[in-house]
């Protein structure tokens, strides 16, 4: 038999979920960060390190970002970028996914349509307007 | 009241990446991901029992 939670219930239950999982990403000293790699997983491509706190609190389940995660002055490499971990300052993974010129967790078009994501050295990648939300589906 | 069925978490955003020859390129985030009952019970989630 399946149980029912009452609206009020679940907006509790979907801002502490948001809630929990976006302070994770200040655990550290310092502010969290979004960092592509190559597809081993370490090897570092660009690191956009955001505000402290990541997140702003959860209304209605969704956690909004505060203000840009930048990277300045991208390492940059000639491999393709296919991963990407959110972390926080000491490194531990809140959340990761994948990356690709489309069809990926994270979309980048590189310019061209061979399906790497190639981000050249120097180059400034900035991640804006992130948004972490749960629901009940 | 609605029936817990799934959870469904969502990360989603953008951004630029700007080359050193000042073109410029955009960054859409759209990820998702729907944890299913099954998958929940992974975690703890037990209906239906009494605590």
């Amino acid at each position: 038999m399946a149980i029912t939670l009452a609206s009020g219930a679940e907006t509790a239950a979907i801002n502490a979920a948001a809630n929990a999982v976006a302070v994770l990403v200040d655990a550290g000293s310092t502010a969290g960060h979004i960092r592509l790699t190559l597809a081993n997983g370490t090897t570092e491509v660009a690191t956009c390190i955001g505000e402290d706190p990541f997140f702003g609190s959860a209304t209605a389940g969704v956690c909004t970002q505060n203000g840009d995660a930048i990277d300045p002055d991208a390492t940059g490499n000639a491999a393709a970028v296919t991963l990407f971990q959110l972390r926080d300052s000491d490194n531990a993974t809140v959340l990761s996914g994948t990356v690709a010129e489309s069809g990926g967790d994270l979309n980048i078009d590189d310019g061209d349509t061979d399906g790497d994501v190639i981000i050249e050295p120097n180059a400034v990648v900035t991640l804006s307007g992130i948004t972490l939300e749960f629901s009940i589906a | 009241m609605r029936a817990v069925g799934k959870i469904r978490m969502k990360f989603t955003g953008r951004g630029t990446v700007k080359n050193p020859d000042g073109t410029e390129r955009k960054i859409v985030l759209q990820g998702e991901q729907l944890v299913t009952e099954k998958e929940a019970r992974k975690y703890g989630y037990h209906p239906g029992e009494r605590s």
